[in-house]
């Protein structure tokens, strides 16, 4: 029952710190522009294609086929590497987005923005779907497929590596957004983007860069889970609405309470599937629902005020 | 009636296309354009005049295709039509479901909300061992006619019918009362429920209509295919009747069709290839939002204009000064106390625009209300009309309480009011937005008026001679059918103050009424707010112009700090030393009397 | 130093500034008065950038800035306080001190200076250094946005309503401060309702009224003028 309990822990937080960073990669860009990607789900799981594309073309012939690499293609730094391209690849991708799909909608009544966004998504999908096909791909993990024993509860290495990685990446944003002077400026942007100007900060350059940032986690987010998954063009779509349930959980306008939301979700779900596993999600969006009919900007946002 | 038999002809085409037709592919392309048809004419309610945005209807398809799957292949085994009747009100209950975090919800999260009901059905119909799964539901009931199963064509005609019909109802319900308070709400909620319109449950309506008309297709689906498994319900079917309305145009009465026919064609010849399937359709969403902002229906509406074009007027007419304003039959008494305010309080965070603030109004009087900048006037103002609560102190109304009443019920016990930065439904044509004025007085209910009842009608004219009779007090009859929006800016403050009158007010605020006027348009505006009076409707006005203030009021208030400093005939308050000190900094008045601090520590 | 030619801002179909013109002299306090709604506040948005000009020119030093956007105004000499004080309510008084001088991409010791230059001039500022601006009473942080904007080492400095929602000793004391920067040479240009005390310590004055200069002298012949009262309380007055 305890080492149950322990694993369902270990798992909860796994998949808890992707739903937070993913959760902070909302955050980001509303903050900062007060819009946010719908088709996130859809960069999670092109990121999580590049980075099996790129462990397939770093191993020639030793890593065995495109669907099913073998082990070996996520050894001696290819994956970090991956990584790191697919998280670049996607923050190029999200300057187009802002470009194209939310520049030109930002700030005009009817949040055309969201439908842009959602077509934007629509696009790459289909994209991907005609490069990699619909059939989901396994990505090896550069820990291998063992499993840790950890007081009688089964733990695979690569959730422990999420968890580690995507705290590290939490940090690191955090002390940015706190002790830099861009995260200063970024903090600046989301309060009031015409006082910011008044600082002499560049205020387009700064929302370009959070969504730069906010896409860089979608692909970085959609190579750490593959390895636990398997990688899909579907699978970001769940992913990042949970995110976002997390984000709204905490508060969209609190970083560090989306945070909190993500891993609370991650528990939450975890904790539910060790009671009845086809229910997870059902459960997980009417708790949400709950909040919100209860604290309809989530539990640490701010009450947002209709001027009249 | 000219449009009933246009769309009555238009419908009987489609019927006659598919007697004729013996092919089964297109028998069942048009049975689809039927389908979606129904879905896009629901969902224009809710997107394109409630201004909601729904990304999960695919789960409310889902609710009306297996609850009459249930229905007639479970223990119950219901007849088919009966199921169908009963899905319909399956998905409508859903659409409540969907509807309540609408009420507390906004923005970004709302559509994400609404998203993750699609999401959320979708797993479930795929995972719940009660829906089968991705095997599905086999031997639904058809629907049948005289015991026999309809055929193709059969199928074609009923959509068909129940498309014209859909159609004409909401025709019915949309060109009046209704259609004008979903439309206000996409513009300006807070402005609708200053009118009057009861937002949550105007809200709640449009989703369950769309809700209903979703369902009634899903099922209508799942009784033709006799099967339906969770292949059908994707989160791109959600989108997809969202896009019908986008690219057809929303608000428009022709939009729905023109999104069905056109996307249903493209989708079949392109269904071919998944991806490009959904690469089209992500790529004419981009397209509408970019380029027709309005939709087909847009497009094409604009180009019958422009073959039209006529230049409408942009001045005001000279105000009817034998018109009558509509009143209630049980107005106060001249001179007897109409509102009470005592010790109100209201503060946020650190700063307190409102402090101990007593107020007295007398009926047939116009009170005047200044101070300097963040004095808390239009606090007192939105705390009178139920958009702030105050956080302590008592308001009565004709000796009734008035705290904690919602701005539309504010609005129906005879308090009405303009605001300071306009809030007029642009979009609308004036005598619409004067019109939304008369919505609480109006009696029509959603029955009668989606059935195009006489009582629906006789309620709808009444209410538009008492409209044509308030715009020709205010000099505004002959601009009745312009967008409000279009007008130059003097004359919408004088749309708004329509507005407010057609609520047929005992009392009526006016926050800051001349901002923005030249001093000629001050001068009329101030002959006007005395005619009004003469019409025996108290006014309560917050206004900086101290000619007009001092020239036309009876009784002045002056607030500074949040608190009430001066008040009484304009000649004792502009000879009080205090107000001077207030407005004009003076330095000796300053200490003078024990001015209270604002948020000043230290 | 810095000149406005025939200015005309809208918001939508509100002309809000029409056809106006004034000019501020180098080392000058430069008034502009004004009841509620006159355009005061939208003319000093439109300065700074942040609102467009429908017509007329901006020239700083000369130089037409009137389609420079406002970030880049900063840079060339511009620095707003705006109505409303508008500091940054989540970050320390420190930080948003180093936010106005984001232009000059100061080194660290070069950025300490700075703020230690503003802490000598505000004291009060250096005993709440870490506190977030948000838990500062009103005058600190009218003092703070003064102080942020000053960060910027403005040619011209612009203040907008600074006395607005304050206590009468608060606004005394903004008013000293003002009074000193007159006395170290800063340009001053001053947005103000209340009018005698902007008058007194202005060089120059103009009285606004419905977006345009109905009057316009020096702060202490304004200060007599019946017509500023009449602006103010009505002509019955």
């Amino acid at each position: 029952m305890l080492a149950t309990l322990l694993q369902a822990l270990v798992s909860g937080l796994a998949i808890g710190g992707v739903y937070a960073l993913l959760a902070l990669s909302f955050s980001i860009t509303f903050t900062t522009t007060r819009t946010l990607n719908f088709a996130q789900g859809e960069f999670i799981g092109v990121g999580a294609f590049l980075g099996v594309t790129l462990l397939y073309l770093l191993a020639p012939g030793e890593g065995g086929s495109f669907s099913a690499l073998a082990p070996v293609a996520a050894e001696g730094g290819r994956y970090p590497v991956a990584a790191a391209a697919a998280g670049a690849a996607l923050g190029a991708l999200g300057l187009l987005l802002f470009l194209a799909a939310i520049r030109p909608f930002a700030g005009k009544p009817g949040m055309s923005w969201v439908m842009s966004t959602i077509g934007f998504g629509i696009i790459l999908q289909s994209l991907g779907l005609a490069v990699w096909g619909p059939a989901p791909v396994n990505m090896p993990s550069p820990f291998g497929d063992g499993v840790i024993r950890l007081g009688g509860a089964g733990v695979r290495p690569q959730e422990v590596a999420v968890l580690v990685v995507a705290v590290l990446l939490m940090l690191a944003l955090d002390i940015t957004l706190r002790r830099t002077r861009l995260g200063k400026a970024m903090r600046a942007v989301a309060h009031d983007p015409a006082v910011a100007a008044l600082m002499g900060i560049p205020v387009t350059a700064i929302m370009l860069g959070a969504f730069a940032l906010s896409s860089a986690l979608a692909g970085l987010g959609g190579v750490l889970v593959a390895p636990i998954a398997s990688a899909s063009l579907f699978m970001g779509m769940g992913i990042a609405l949970k995110a976002f349930s997390g984000a709204i959980l905490g508060g969209l306008d609190n970083p560090r309470g989306c945070i909190f939301g993500g891993f609370a979700l991650g528990l939450l779900e975890s904790g539910v599937a060790l009671w009845q596993a086809q229910w997870r999600e059902i459960a997980v969006f009417l708790i949400i629902i709950l909040v919100l009919a209860i604290r309809p900007n989530g539990i640490f946002g701010r009450r947002a005020l209709d001027k009249v | 009636m000219r449009h009933a038999l246009l769309a009555t002809a238009v419908a009987g085409l489609a019927a006659l296309a598919a007697a004729v037709l013996e092919n089964d592919f297109y028998l069942r392309i048009l049975f689809n354009i039927g389908i979606y048809f129904l879905c896009a004419a629901g969902m224009n309610v809710l997107l394109g005049f409630a201004g909601q945005k729904s990304l999960g209807q695919a789960g409310l398809f889902a609710a009306g295709a297996y609850g009459a799957a249930l229905l007639t292949t479970s223990a119950l085994d219901l007849g088919p039509w009966l199921a169908l009747l009963l899905a319909v009100g399956i998905a409508a209950g859903c659409g409540v479901l969907i509807a309540v975090p609408s009420l507390r919800v906004r923005g970004p999260s709302l559509a994400m909300v609404t998203l993750a009901f699609g999401i959320v059905t979708e797993k479930l119909v795929t995972e719940a061992e009660i829906f089968g799964g991705a095997m599905g539901i086999y031997a639904i009931k058809p629907l049948t006619f005289a015991g026999v199963p309809l055929e193709m064509v059969q199928w074609v005609w009923l959509v068909v019918a129940l498309g014209l019909g859909l159609h004409l109802l909401l025709r019915n319900l949309l060109t009046g009362r209704y259609g004008r308070a979903f439309l206000s709400l996409q513009a300006d909620e807070v402005a609708a429920a200053a009118v009057g319109v009861a937002v949550h449950r105007t809200k709640v309506l449009a989703f369950v209509i769309a809700a209903a008309t979703c369902g009634l297709a899903g099922a209508l689906v799942a009784q033709q295919n006799q099967y339906i498994n969770s292949d059908f319900i994707t989160f791109h079917l959600s989108i997809f009747i969202l896009l019908l309305v986008l690219f057809g145009g929303a608000g428009s009465f022709a939009g729905p069709l023109l999104g069905a026919v056109t996307l249903t064609v493209v989708s079949a010849l392109v269904a071919r290839w998944a991806w490009i399937e959904h690469f089209v359709q992500g790529a004419l969403l981009l397209f509408a939002l970019y380029v027709m902002p309005k939709g087909l229906a847009g497009v094409l509406g604009g180009l019958l204009r422009r073959a039209r074009g006529a230049e409408a007027p942009r001045r005001a007419g000279v105000p009817g000064l034998d018109a009558v304003l509509p009143r209630r039959p049980d107005a106060p008494a001249p001179g007897t106390s109409l509102l009470e305010a005592s010790r109100l309080n209201k503060a946020y965070g650190g700063v307190r625009p409102a402090r101990e603030i007593s107020l007295s109004l007398e009926a047939g009087q116009i009170h005047a209300l200044i101070g300097p900048n963040g004095a808390g006037k239009s606090t007192l103002i939105n705390m009178l009309s139920g958009v702030v609560r105050p956080d302590s102190g008592r308001i009565a109304f004709r000796g009734q309480a008035l705290e904690g009443v919602a701005p539309h019920a504010v609005c129906a016990r005879g308090i009405a009011r303009t605001f300071q930065n306009l809030r007029l439904f642009r979009e609308l044509s004036v005598r619409d937005n004067v019109l939304l004025g008369q919505h609480a007085r109006m009696r029509n209910g959603f029955w009668s008026s989606l059935l195009g009842l006489p009582p629906a009608w006789r309620a709808e004219r009444a209410a538009a001679a008492r409209v044509e009779e308030i715009l020709r007090f205010l000099g505004l009859a002959a601009l009745a059918g312009q967008p409000a929006g279009a007008l130059p800016y003097g004359l919408q403050r004088r749309v708004e103050l329509a507005r407010a009158l057609a609520t047929e007010p005992h009392l009526l605020l006016l926050d800051e009424p001349a901002a923005g006027l030249n001093p000629q348009e001050t001068a009329e505006l101030g002959q006007l707010l005395l005619r009004i009076r003469a019409q025996g409707i108290t006014l309560l006005l917050v206004e900086h112009h101290m000619d007009l203030v001092m020239g036309i009021s009876d009784h002045v208030t002056v607030l500074d700090y949040g608190a009430v400093i001066a008040e009484g005939t304009p000649a004792q308050v502009q000879a009080d030393p205090r107000v001077m000190a207030a407005y004009l900094g003076t330095e000796e008045a300053a200490e003078a009397p024990p001015a209270p601090r604002l948020a000043v520590g230290a | 130093m810095l000149e406005v030619v025939d200015a005309s801002v809208a918001y939508g179909p509100i002309e809000a500034v029409s056809g106006l013109s004034i000019r501020v002299e180098p080392g000058q306090v430069v008034a502009i008065v004004g009841a509620n709604g006159a355009g005061k506040t939208t003319l000093m948005k439109a300065i700074a950038g942040i609102l467009p000009l429908a017509a007329g020119r901006i020239l700083l030093e000369g130089r037409d800035i009137t389609a420079m956007p406002a970030h880049r105004r900063v840079a060339a000499g511009l620095a707003l306080s705006p109505e409303g004080r508008q500091v940054f309510p989540d970050q320390s008084v420190r930080d948003n001190l180093e936010l106005g001088a984001w232009c000059r991409d100061l080194r660290p010791a070069a950025l300490e200076a700075a703020i230690e230059e503003q802490y000598a001039l505000f004291p009060r500022l250096r005993e709440r250094r870490d506190q977030m601006a948000v838990t500062l009473s009103g005058g600190e942080q009218q003092m703070l946005a003064i102080a942020r904007a000053l960060m910027a080492r403005p040619r011209v400095l612009l203040l907008d309503e600074p006395s607005l929602g304050l206590a009468p000793l608060v606004i005394r004391e903004i008013f000293a401060i003002i009074r000193g920067l007159r006395a170290r040479g800063i340009t001053v240009l001053l947005v103000e309702q209340m009018a005698n005390l902007a008058l007194g310590i202005a060089d120059h004055a103009y009285v606004l009224e419905t977006g345009r200069v109905t009057l316009s002298g020096s702060g202490a012949a304004l200060l007599q003028h019946p017509q500023v009262r009449a602006a103010y309380l009505g002509a019955g007055h």
